[in-house]
């Protein structure tokens, strides 16, 4: 019924919060979900491999940077997921 | 899965929508900047009589020279805080804050093209009640949008600019003398000083404590 890739707490919240950002830094995602480098590079390869979400590459002098923005596939799974939220919990009451 | 669940992810979403949003950068220089430079703006009337007899030039073009330069300090400076603050935590120019720096530019530039429109006329007193709406309404603006910690002050710059212009228009007589422009362009000038220079001095302090009592 629900997306299994959003329906994630912490894929929820990376979705949720590049959703109201053009882009985001791995570094900013890093300190908003608090999670470990590993933990978090593996939620968001599973997010880019489903086309959710997109990163570029660049750098900032000699510093690596990546940024992280959603994709129109990935702002269009995440509303209709918030739609079946809404009517499933409109359905329990 | 239970309602419970669905609830906790509705949460989560309002959580990371609602607060992480409006990403902005802050920085106390801006702030300081300003503040200097709306106090030199605001006592343009005793300073540039100097440059306009010393110059041979107009009072409006002393003031359309001091103005231009005033934007782009002011912007230019803001702009490199702000990109540095931006650089400094990895956030991106968001389109709020675009949208922020065209509403400032918008009205301190109007604020000033009228301000140099108005020079030659005993209706310049008047100037400094639409400086403080257009500072007032922006911050207000500004506020909405991000959140910041200034609340409500943009709304008591609006109310004052408000209470100034209708103070003066019903002090200023059918046939006002120039000691009725004087008088009231103190009162304007005075105000200016306090809601705006004042007004941005304070923000900065506030920031540099709030910062300092972070780290």
């Amino acid at each position: 019924m629900f997306d299994p890739l959003l329906h994630h707490p912490v894929r929820t919240k990376i979705v949720s919060m590049l959703s109201v950002n053009e882009t985001l830094s791995y570094k900013l995602l890093k300190e908003e979900t608090g999670l470990t480098d590993g933990n978090l590079a593996g939620y968001l390869k599973s997010l880019e491999g489903a086309g959710y979400i997109e990163f570029e590459k660049s750098f900032e002098g000699r510093k690596p940077k990546t940024s992280y923005s959603l994709s129109e596939k990935g702002r269009a799974a995440f509303v209709t997921y918030l739609d079946e939220l809404k009517v499933f919990i409109k359905e329990q009451e | 899965m239970d309602k419970e669940e669905a609830l906790k992810q509705i949460e989560t979403i309002k959580n990371a929508v609602i607060n992480k949003g409006y990403v902005m950068p802050e920085s106390p220089e801006h702030y300081f900047v300003w503040a200097v430079l709306s106090a030199i703006g605001i006592t343009a009337g005793d300073w540039s009589e100097w440059f306009v007899a010393r110059f041979s030039v107009s009072y409006e073009l002393v003031l359309g020279v001091y103005f231009t330069i005033m934007l782009l300090v002011g912007f230019g400076a803001s702009g490199w805080f702000f990109s540095k603050e931006m650089q400094k935590n990895d956030h991106a120019c968001t389109p709020h804050l675009r949208a922020l720096r065209t509403i400032y530019l918008s009205s301190i530039g109007f604020a000033s093209i009228l301000t140099v429109a108005m020079a030659r006329f005993d209706a310049i007193v008047f100037i400094y009640g639409v400086w403080i709406f257009a500072i007032g309404f922006s911050m207000y603006v500004e506020n909405a949008v991000s959140r910041r910690f200034f609340g409500e002050q943009g709304l008591i710059l609006v109310a004052v600019s408000a209470l100034y212009v209708l103070g003066g228009s019903f002090y200023l007589p059918s046939s006002p003398t120039d000691e009725h422009f004087c008088a009231l362009n103190r009162v304007g000038e005075t105000l200016s000083l306090i809601f705006i220079s004042g007004m941005f001095a304070y923000l900065g302090a506030r920031l540099l404590v709030k910062r300092r009592c972070d780290v």
